[in-house]
């Protein structure tokens, strides 16, 4: 009988390669869309979590959207500022390991623009180094020494033991930071020096602090405290009046998630239009072949083939197609992974497109096979 | 000797709808067909001997009136149990062959056992015994298109023949043939006669019709021995 499938669908060659053209397409671009937004959630939300996960770090911004933050803490646009004595009290709460201010600012570097960020002297080894390692060098011990994330020291072509001029300071580059990627510090792209340092580059109020930085053991938890201890010292009762925000790389990856899994459905979406088009061919073909074979499955029905294998013979025709192009998509879309890193194709995914295409070709096939079944021998032969 | 009954039709009428108005093509038919019978059937073009071949082959079903296959009233039948047992017990030939065209030879003869679910090396060897048999023993790997005439319709005789079937019914079968070739096919109908097999075919070519030892024709609807 496989015999029969396989011989009837190369009598047709162009409508049988069109046919796994299209499943290729509908199955590969749904494939490619999973195993992409795969990997845009493991390389940025995972290592965010990974690296970040013990820093609180608070802005007298409210921030609704994530993807604005760094914008956002950069330009300043904040209406107020803490004050100087919240420090204390943050220190106070529970869990709390370490509190330093910080601020970031976009400051000339050689001449060209960086990210400079500051964080007292006494606890950068604590806020710093308990994040992300160090590629040589130690940290900084005074206002005069800064260290460099590693995409910096590149591109400004520094080592270890050369000096850097900071908007016409000079200051000695003293350690450069491994590669982290994606961190709640960003500290792949940024010069981390002493918070007086960086500060006065800025124009803040005295006794006035931009933003907080704050180590623990528990990040949400010590966010929630932090939150309370601020709503209580401003007198906020309503999210809605908040006119600071306390984030974790949780809070982050939780925002990220979301915003990942609006685009993500949307990508599927689209491809659930191309998998539609790829059932409507499927279908369509095997409307095709019934009535090209009129006669012949006539024939096989004079033979003594029942309704049900009539069905059966159509459906799998058209399974053989799909299984076809499917396993083209497969092997198209993972030999694309093994040459770009952000496609992470998964089991789960094969598993599920491939039952996606059985069950689909299953359905377009099935009213095309049950035309097929319909056909009256007596009928169909009459016409010699 | 008791003559056993392979197929009978008792009161057959068939009518159809043909647009507006109740179109009436057989009436009271009553035949009964015997085993290792040859019989023919032989009427004028449009008296219906498609319509009564279709219906004694279980292929149709007659508008009223019964239908039985040794003695079993296949009218009771499931459509799926009908196609499995028109399978076991008829075989077809046709004018036009029918032949699967992608199917080789070989292929064609064991589809009727692929069908009812012979296991594939005994239908293998059973085809290629009908095909010798049919003396088509050196073109098994043939597609039809690859084939003349009378080797279309012996390989159609010898796909008749797969399931060793209580009757097999020929449908002009050498209506598409040449004179010469034509004989040869009526000599292979003649020399299966002889083995035993009950042959039924429908012509309107009465020198044909005279090689059975039996002749039935269609008269006002209903079927007469002539
Ligand atoms: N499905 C159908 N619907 C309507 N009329 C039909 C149908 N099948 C057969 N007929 C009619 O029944 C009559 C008998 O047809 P049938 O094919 O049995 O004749 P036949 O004797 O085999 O003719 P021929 O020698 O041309 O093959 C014809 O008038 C035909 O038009
Ligand atoms: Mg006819």
């Amino acid at each position: 009988m496989i015999v029969l499938v396989v011989k009837r669908i190369l009598s047709h060659k162009l409508r049988t390669i069109l046919n796994i053209l299209s499943v290729l397409i509908g199955a590969g671009f749904l494939l490619f869309v999973l195993g992409l937004s795969n990997g845009i959630e493991e390389k940025f939300i995972s290592t965010l979590n990974k690296l970040s996960s013990n820093i609180v770090i608070v802005v007298p911004l409210k921030i609704n959207n994530v993807l604005f933050l760094q914008r956002e803490i950069r330009t300043g646009v904040a209406m107020e500022l803490f004050k100087e004595n919240l420090l204390n009290k943050i220190k106070l709460l529970p869990g709390i390991k370490a509190v330093s201010p910080t601020i970031q600012l976009t400051l000339k570097v050689n001449n060209k623009s960086y990210q400079v960020t500051g964080i007292e002297t006494k606890l950068a080894p604590q806020i710093i180094l308990s994040n992300i390692e160090l590629e040589r060098g130690r940290i900084y011990r005074s206002k005069k020494e800064v260290i460099l994330g590693p995409i910096v020291a590149e591109d400004l072509d520094v080592k270890v033991g050369d000096s850097i001029n900071i908007e016409g300071k000079t200051v000695k580059v003293v350690g450069i930071l491994k590669r982290a990627g994606t961190s709640l510090l960003n500290s792949d792209n940024v010069i981390f020096g002493d918070y007086d340092f960086v500060k006065s580059f800025g124009h803040l109020p005295p006794k006035r602090i931009a933003a907080i930085v704050a180590i623990s053991e528990n990040a949400s938890l010590a966010a929630q405290e932090i939150l309370k201890l601020l709503d209580r010292a401003y007198g906020i009762t309503k999210e809605d009046d908040r006119w600071y925000s306390v984030i974790t790389s949780e809070s982050i990856s939780k925002q990220l998630s979301q915003m990942l899994f609006i685009v993500k459905a949307f990508f599927i979406a689209i491809s659930l239009v191309s998998v539609l088009v790829s059932l409507i061919v499927i279908s369509n073909n095997a409307y095709m072949n019934v009535a090209d074979k009129y006669r012949e499955i006539a024939t096989l029905k004079v033979l003594g083939m029942r309704n049900k294998d009539v069905i059966l013979l159509t459906i799998a025709e058209a399974l053989v197609l799909s299984l076809t192009g499917l396993i083209l998509a497969i092997v198209f879309v993972l030999i694309g992974a093994s040459f770009m890193s952000l496609l992470k194709i998964t089991i789960s995914d094969i598993v599920i497109i491939t039952l996606f295409t059985i069950i689909g070709t299953v359905l377009a096939s099935y009213f095309p096979a049950r035309h097929a079944a319909k056909i009256e021998p007596a009928e169909a032969l009459r016409y010699e | 000797m008791e003559k056993k009954e392979v197929i009978r039709l008792e009161n057959v009428y068939k009518s159809y709808w043909d647009g507006e108005q109740l179109l009436e093509v057989l009436k009271n038919v009553n035949v009964t067909i015997y085993e290792g019978e040859f019989v023919s059937i032989v009427a004028p073009s449009g008296s219906g001997k498609s319509t009564l071949l279709h219906i004694m082959g279980l292929l149709d079903k007659p508008t009223k009136g019964k239908v039985y296959l040794q003695g079993k009233d296949v009218l009771t039948l499931k459509d799926d149990e009908l196609a499995h047992f028109r399978g076991k017990h008829i075989g077809f030939v046709f004018q036009s062959f029918n032949l699967i065209p992608e199917l080789t030879a070989l292929e064609n003869v064991m589809l009727p056992m692929w069908i009812i679910g012979v296991p594939e090396e005994e239908a293998e060897i059973r085809a290629k015994q009908l095909l010798e048999r049919v003396g088509l023993g050196h073109r098994l790997n043939f597609i039809p298109a690859k084939l003349s005439g009378g080797q279309k319709q012996r390989v159609a005789i010898a796909r008749a023949l797969a399931n060793n079937p209580s009757i097999i019914f020929g449908d002009e079968p050498t209506g598409n043939l040449d004179e010469d070739t034509a004989k040869e096919i009526l000599e292979l109908f003649l020399e299966l006669h002889r083995q035993g097999n009950t042959l039924v075919i429908v012509t309107h070519d009465m020198k044909v019709a005279k090689l059975a030892q039996r002749i039935l024709t269609i008269k006002n609807k209903t079927v007469v021995e002539l």
